[in-house]
């Protein structure tokens, strides 16, 4: 009997410590045990160093890293040097990598759990992983194909070290092994983020509501400047356009569907600036290209900065992680950059449908379908029917469906194109190239040490015909009856890009040398000048004007371009909505009203968005709430809360225009600047940079210490020196060129996705400031991966 | 087992425990049990397993100062106690196998 207390204890011990340790092995909580235990958890890795020697399968290669985290891969062959990018990429940006491949194949949910589903169940039905498939289909066997498919190799070298960013030991969760396929999923999905637009839709929606009259006034689908990027024309073919006037169409559509695609598509905020002066105006007599893509800006960056020379070539700058190639850069002959051009490539249509089958021109056809099971952590999983026609896959909500017709749906070249580029060392060849840029619409400006420049807009924008005519796209079309068709498109498969279906790329909008250009996503040339339908509409022309404004000012002085100037147009915050609206508020707004102090402030400001102005403070609180008063219940009514009209559009709206309701212009401009001075008196913020800064760049997963320190900058959505806070967008990567020397570039925030490292953010204070780092192309730092040595 | 054998086989053992706690989780509890059987009581024994926890702790956490990285490391807030959740509480449930004995 003495025994049996002993006996007891000790079971019960065995119980606890067994117990314990199963549950650590075999619960949930391994994931966080493997993750955070001291010593050998994966999330501090990140915490030792990294360097090491490894083989390589490709072939010899070292990368070194930079006082800036920025890795110059130096190798024998490209396959090695693009191994060595996969691995290095990885190493950085693995859960950045995995996030979006994740967002674009619909798998968010079997990670992150029900939040995601709605996505998840977008993205499965347009079905861009099987257009990733296509163009990785059309690219294997290729040279390219091996280049890629190496940098795949490398990628999954660095997942099978097991050495997983915190993230994923967050989420419980390790990567899957990267594929070709997921590397093209990248480029479908920057594309679509560029060219995904559903605004034929919103717009119809409107119309069906409200009249055409009303929609046309809220969403013209031109703005009424003088700032085309092509303002003399394009070299060929010049023409009046020879389809007739494009139709703003009604169409029965559910709000709630338009409403919810309004969330896949490009975010308010993506655009940019570029602009290339000839060396015939430069202080060097050599040409100057500077170049900043808006797209989100976030933690860590969506750009990846990487230098790779090998025997053949030597180029540095930016690519998207997942991406082997430099898509922003310069090599020793030449530098290039992007803007993007809002040409319209997407299109939608409707059918006679019996449920089962859909009517095709003279007969019946049945959808394309497909079942996928969409994963839910923590919940139930679901099924997604896919569903295509012949034009590409169908969305739909509350039964009202169309059918999407995208480029990106075929097997685009432009990823050849890309890699083509590194090789490039003259302008034609850099053109030649541009032909097999299928996608996104871009307008590509292009500098060189010959003293060549040129803009091109790059992409294949499709003719749409309905009985063998070219309409405009901006129109919902009856698919039963073929309307809308494009010649040679075959989504999921590869379509003949250079027949009669697509503006040939000859006729795309371009010049050659010019004197100087601007893009700023205006205009890019003016309907008269043009003979094909081409973009639906364009963004508010303000940067674009203060763009040619700068540039037509110093070109017409006595001095000449030089790379300061080009720093201080990048660093420019004037914004020029101040010169539309705040005399608006003084004209309308009586001599007697409280505001007027206020009133002054503003008259008395430059109408620059710099941090230490308190005028600009007001402003911004000002055209917010504006925006809201004017149309916040108007559009809620229509089932479109968030679809506001451009600054520009608000700006011009008649006194008289409908959309005032029962109230006048001037006192919704007294409420507005009411409720902006209120929001100045309660909130602690007193000048702009309290409250335009980068603390609103933030990590997706959506814990503190992964999102950037708060840092006051400048800039508007409206300036040249561009920061949208909201929705966070702007410079995604202020880059300047010459061959004069001058090459140097920043990022928004650091270029390793490492929370750990030095480089986290090591750029973000410099971005804020409007400063820069060098871009040069000599090999630098010190050895942290050696690849082909002893393992 | 004379004092000196002890502090030799606890110094032994911790070395052994410390290279497994490197390797993985389940090397704290390895690591903390096998000190925790040179306790002459259970009571000493958690006392061993737990203060190999701690030792655990402290070496995370030196690692991570002489890396540079402590800064960051506090700014994971809450998330930054659990490596030290992990060690004592690893330390525990292995000092708790010299009572099964």
């Amino acid at each position: 009997m003495s025994n049996d207390p002993d006996r007891t204890r000790r079971g019960l011990l065995a119980a606890i410590v067994g117990g314990v340790t199963a549950g650590g092995v075999l619960s949930p909580i391994r994931s966080y045990l493997d993750g955070f235990a001291p010593l050998s958890g994966g999330v501090w890795d990140e915490t030792q160093s990294d360097r090491r020697t490894l083989q390589g399968p490709h072939g010899a290669a070292t990368v070194r890293t930079d006082g800036y985290g920025v890795p110059h891969i130096s190798a024998d062959s490209e396959a090695a040097a693009y191994y060595a990018t996969g691995y290095v990429q990885a190493a950085d940006r693995l859960f950045q990598l995995d996030l979006q491949r994740r967002q674009m194949r619909g798998q968010l949910s079997e990670v992150v759990g029900p939040d995601t589903v709605s996505s998840d169940e977008f993205y499965l039905k347009m079905c861009f992983d099987d257009a990733a498939s296509a163009t990785w289909n059309a690219l294997e066997g290729t040279r390219v194909g091996e280049l890629i498919q190496a940098y795949v190799d490398g990628v999954n070298a660095r997942i099978s070290e097991g050495k997983l960013p915190p993230e994923f030991g967050l989420l419980g969760f390790e990567p899957r092994p990267w594929t070709p396929a997921d590397t093209l999923l990248m480029e479908k999905q920057i594309s679509w983020t560029l060219t995904g637009s559903f605004r034929t839709l919103r717009k119809a929606l409107v119309a069906e509501t409200l009249g055409t009259a009303a929609a046309d006034e809220l969403y013209p689908d031109r703005l009424d400047h003088d700032a085309p990027i092509l303002r003399n024309g394009t070299d060929r073919p010049a023409g009046a356009q020879s389809i007739g006037a494009s139709k703003t169409n009604t169409h029965q559509l559910d709000a709630a569907l338009v409403n919810r695609l309004s969330e896949f598509e490009s975010p308010p905020g993506i655009g940019s600036n570029s602009w290339i002066v000839s060396g015939e105006h430069t202080e060097s007599g050599e040409p100057i290209l500077a170049n900043d893509p808006h797209l989100l800006l976030q933690a860590p960056p969506i750009w990846y900065e990487q230098h790779i020379e090998t025997g053949d070539i030597n180029v540095r700058g930016v690519t998207f992680p997942g991406v082997p190639f430099v898509i922003i850069g310069a090599t020793e002959t030449a530098s290039w950059g992007f803007t993007n051009a809002g040409a319209d490539v997407i299109d939608f249509y409707t059918y006679e449908s019996d449920g089962d089958e859909y009517r095709y021109r003279d007969g019946w056809r049945s959808y394309e379908t497909e079942e996928r099971r969409l994963r839910v952590a923590g919940a139930t999983d679901r099924t997604v029917t896919r569903r295509r026609t012949v034009h590409g896959p169908i969305i739909e909500e509350h039964g009202s469906e169309v059918a999407v017709a995208w480029t990106g749906f075929g097997a685009t070249r432009t990823t050849e194109a890309i890699h083509e580029y590194t090789h490039s060392d003259e302008m034609d060849s850099f053109l030649q190239a541009t032909s097999k840029f299928d996608l996104p619409t871009q307008c590509l400006v292009y500098a060189d040490t010959d003293g060549n420049t040129f803009h091109y807009v790059t992409g294949r924008v499709p003719i749409r015909q309905t009985d063998g005519e070219p309409v405009a796209g901006n129109q919902i079309f009856d698919g039963s009856a073929g309307e809308g068709e494009w010649d040679g498109y075959r989504p999921f498969d590869r379509p003949n890009w250079d027949g009669s279906g697509f503006i040939p790329f000859e006729e795309m909008p371009h010049v050659i040398n010019p004197e100087a250009i601007g893009t700023a996503n205006q205009r890019i040339i003016d309907d008269s000048e043009y003979p094909y339908y081409f973009a639906e509409s364009y963004s508010a022309p303000y940067r674009g004007i203060r763009l040619y404004e700068m540039l037509d000012e110093r070109i017409d002085s006595d001095q000449p371009v030089t790379p300061a100037f080009m720093r201080e147009m990048h660093r420019d915050t004037v914004d020029l909505r101040v010169q539309q609206f705040v005399p608006m508020l003084s004209t309308t707004i009586s001599e007697e009203s409280p505001l007027r102090e206020h009133i002054t402030l503003l008259e008395n400001w430059d109408g620059r968005m710099d941090r230490a102005e308190e005028a600009a403070l007001l402003f911004d609180y000002f055209i917010r709430s504006y925006r809201e008063l004017l149309f916040s219940e108007q559009l809620a009514e229509i089932g479109l809360p968030e679809s506001y009209p451009t600054d520009w559009v608000i700006a011009g709206l008649d006194p008289e225009s409908e959309w005032f309701d029962d109230r006048s212009r001037a006192e919704l401009l007294e409420a507005a600047l009411q409720t902006a001075v209120d929001r100045l008196t309660s909130e602690s913020a007193a000048v702009y940079g309290d409250v335009n800064t980068t603390g609103e760049m933030t990590h997706p997963f959506g814990l503190s210490f992964l999102n950037y320190p708060s840092y006051p900058t400048d800039g508007s959505p409206a300036t040249l020196m561009n920061y949208r806070r909201t929705g966070v967008a702007g410079s995604s990567w202020r880059m300047i060129w010459s061959p004069d020397g001058t090459a140097e570039a920043i990022a928004p925030g650091g270029n390793s996705g490492r929370y750990f490292s030095a480089h986290y953010h090591d750029q973000l204070k410099q971005w804020a400031d409007g400063e820069y780092k060098p871009l040069s192309l000599t090999q630098d730092g010190d050895v942290r991966f050696q690849f082909g040595g002893e393992q | 087992m004379t004092q000196f054998d002890r502090i030799v086989a606890a110094t032994l053992l911790i070395i052994a425990g410390v290279g497994m706690a490197s390797a993985h989780w389940l090397g704290i509890i390895f690591g903390a049990a096998l000190l925790a059987q040179l306790g002459r009581s259970v009571r000493e024994g958690v006392l061993l397993g737990v203060g190999f926890g701690i030792l655990i702790a402290v070496t995370f956490v030196g690692q991570v100062v002489i890396n540079g990285h402590f800064d960051r490391l506090l700014a994971m807030d809450i998330l930054a106690l659990l490596p030290i959740v992990i060690a004592v509480g690893g330390g525990l449930i292995g000092g708790l196998t010299r009572g099964v004995r």
